[in-house]
This record gives C-alpha cells, structure tokens and sequence, in this order.
C-alpha cells in the first residue's frame, strides 16, 4: 500500500493586512510629521501643571539659555526676511539678498547686530560651529528692544513668549520682561512656556 | 520555456497544453521592512511633547499711578514669598513685622511653600466670613520677590503653586534692600 503522504503546505502568511496598517501609519506620521528645526540654543524649560498649548503661529520667542544668552526665534519664514529687512535697512547692516535668506531660513539667532553680517555670510556649515553669543538685553546697549520694535510695527498678530531654561538665572529673564514691557513696547501679556508635569 | 514547451507539446498530441498556473502571491517581507523603517524614522522624529504655556500678565510699569484705582493690600492679607539662591525659598506674612521663614518646594515636607499658601488662604476666608474685614473683596495677596542669585525654574515653581492653589491675586515685585538685608542672615 502506497504511503500517505500528507501534503506539505508552505507555513506562508497573508502580509497585506500588516502592509496595509504599517502604511497607514507611515501616511499619518508622515502627514502629521513637524520636523524640529535646527535649534542653535537648547532650552531645557522648567515643568509646570499649566496645560494649554502653544499656539505655533505667529509666535515670537524670546529664549534664554543656561548662560544667559538670549535668542530671538521668529516662527513665520516670511515674517523672518520682512524682519531682516527692516533691520538691515535702520542698522544700515548692508546685507546682502542671500544674507537675508540665510537669516529667514533660521529658527533662532542669538547675534547681536555688528557680528551679524559676518555670521550670516558664513556658509550654513560654518555657522553650526560659531558659538552665538546672544542678543545683548542690557539697559545701554539693549538691541533685542530694537528687534522687536521692528516687529511690533510689522503686525499686531503676534504673540509673544518667553523659553527659559530652569537654570538660567532669573536675573535674566527679568530682564527680558523688563524689555518686553518698556513704554515703547508695552507688552504686558506673554507666555512662558513650560512642559507639561503630572500634579502633583 | 517555451521552447520546452513547443516540443514537448509535438510528443505528446491531443492533450491540452495548459499554460502552467503560478500563484498570484507576491513576496511582501520587503515591503514590509520598508514600512516599518519609515514607520520608527516618523515615530522618532515626531515631537511628542509639545510646549505649553503659562500665560503671565504684568502689571503695566508706565502708567502712572492713579491713586483712587490702586488696589490697597490689608496687612493681614498680604504673603511675601522670596527666592534666593541654591532654590532656597522664603517667606512672611504682613508688612509691618515680617518674620521671614524658610520653606520647600516639595510638597511632602512639613514646612513646604504649599501648605503655608494654603493656610494663609484658609485664615483669609474665616476672616472674610466672620465679617472682621471692611472690604468683601479681599483674598490673600501674594507677592513675588526674586532676589539676584533666584534660578528661573524656582520663579516657574512659584508662579505654579499659584495656579496650582488658585490664588486669586499675585504679583512679581522687585525685591528691596530691607528684604536682602532680612534673609542674608538666614
């Protein structure tokens, strides 16, 4: 009597369904996807309870580093080359047409005004390497006033933040409110921006 | 193979040349492996935490003063929480004969910033309803002072336990000569 022989089947698994949630899930994380941009300063801000989340758009940043050092982060591309703009023509900066580009393709800058030509003339390889001191706020010489000057007469939309690092010392930060709320500015409703921590 | 199958087909006449039959399935295990490698790369480069934000009203520096719109704070009412160097934190009650004392910032301590918030709180509105206060509006007054060496995070910490213990009135004051001189000792 002839053997028999079961018929062997490939052990094969239908993959489509797999393929199809695994593609699903790419669309949403691609469509949903903001990609960080290149933050020359990294903040560590300080935990706080309050929930509500920024509003993105049209936000202006005032950050302040572990230093000290304080940066100006525009969040509109347009809004950075209209702000150049305005400021290479009242500091008689001369900057060029690609200088300006490079400056509205940043996130954030931190140079005060007689290094910025040289800065934004670097190539994008050769500004990751220079250490940017940050925008001077003291009360001779305070040249983040100017900056946000230059973009309070620009529009009316913005709101304005402050991103402090926890260890920053506060002096600091009061001195960026302090600029903030000087009578040629007169902001006296801001944001600081905080993570998100569990109640305690 | 099809050269195969031309003669093989001429010795074996009168049967069907059948076309040979493959299976429709496609080997997905690449794809599969493209997908999920898109899938981690999205997944780490999402920002999953974002920001948020504590709104900060400041009272405006430039007006000037108006007497009759002044808010005054009773002596009884106001708390003085100052901020000191190496996340020391202090505090005293009144204006007239402050008695400073240290507290903490971990609400677990006995002498944590929070609870002495919440008893300046509870002795404000027993007064409120007993009726001793003049004025029905006052609540505890907190006022925030940071002197030179405070970190920002502690500021942040302060300006949460308000939020945290709803207390209605606060403000950021700048700190006076009296009171630097008052915790310097301690």
């Amino acid at each position: 009597m002839a053997k028999v022989k079961p018929h062997r089947k490939k052990p094969t698994l239908d993959m489509t369904p797999v393929v199809d949630l695994a593609f699903l899930l790419v669309t949403f994380f691609m469509l949903t996807a903001k990609f960080k941009p290149d933050e020359p300063l990294v903040v560590d801000s300080p935990k706080a309870t309050y929930d509500t989340p920024v509003k993105t758009e049209n936000l202006i940043e005032v950050q302040v580093g572990k230093e000290k050092q304080v940066f100006l982060a525009v969040d509109n591309k347009n809004a950075r080359y209209e702000l150049i703009n305005k400021i290479s023509e009242s500091k008689g900066l001369n900057l060029t047409e690609d200088e300006k580009k490079a400056y509205s393709v940043m996130a954030a800058v931190g140079v005060p005004f007689n290094q910025l030509k040289g800065f934004l003339a670097a190539s994008p390889e050769d500004r990751k390497s220079i250490k940017q001191p940050g925008i001077p706020t003291d009360s001779l010489n305070n040249e983040l006033k100017e900056w946000l000057i230059a973009l309070r007469f620009m529009s009316n939309k913005y709101v304005y933040a402050i991103k402090g690092d926890q260890n920053a010392d506060y002096t600091a930060v009061a001195q960026v409110i302090t600029t903030l709320q000087s009578k040629e500015l007169k902001l006296n409703k801001f944001n600081l921006i905080t993570n998100l921590e569990t109640k305690k | 193979m099809s050269e195969v199958q031309d003669s093989g087909g001429e010795k074996k006449k009168g049967k069907k040349i059948r076309a040979k039959k493959h299976s429709t399935h496609i080997d997905m295990t690449p794809m599969v492996d493209l997908a999920f490698l898109l899938l981690t790369f999205f997944l780490f480069t999402t920002t999953l935490s974002k920001p948020k934000a504590m709104p900060l009203i400041m009272p405006d520096k430039n007006e000037v003063p108006d007497p009759a719109k002044e808010t005054k704070v009773d002596d009884e009412d106001a708390m003085t929480i100052i901020l000191s160097k190496n996340n020391r934190v202090f505090y005293y009650f009144g204006i007239k004969e402050p008695k400073v004392e240290q507290a903490s910032f971990d609400a677990t301590k006995p002498n944590s910033l929070r609870k002495a918030i919440i008893e300046k709180k509870k002795e404000c509105e027993s007064r409120l309803k007993a009726g001793s206060t003049t004025n029905e509006r006052h609540k505890v007054v907190i006022l925030i002072k940071a002197d030179k060496d405070a970190k920002y995070k502690n500021m942040i910490d302060v300006l949460d336990e308000m939020n945290i213990n709803e207390v209605p009135v606060y403000a950021i004051v700048d700190i006076t000569d009296k009171e630097i001189e008052m915790i310097s000792g301690l």
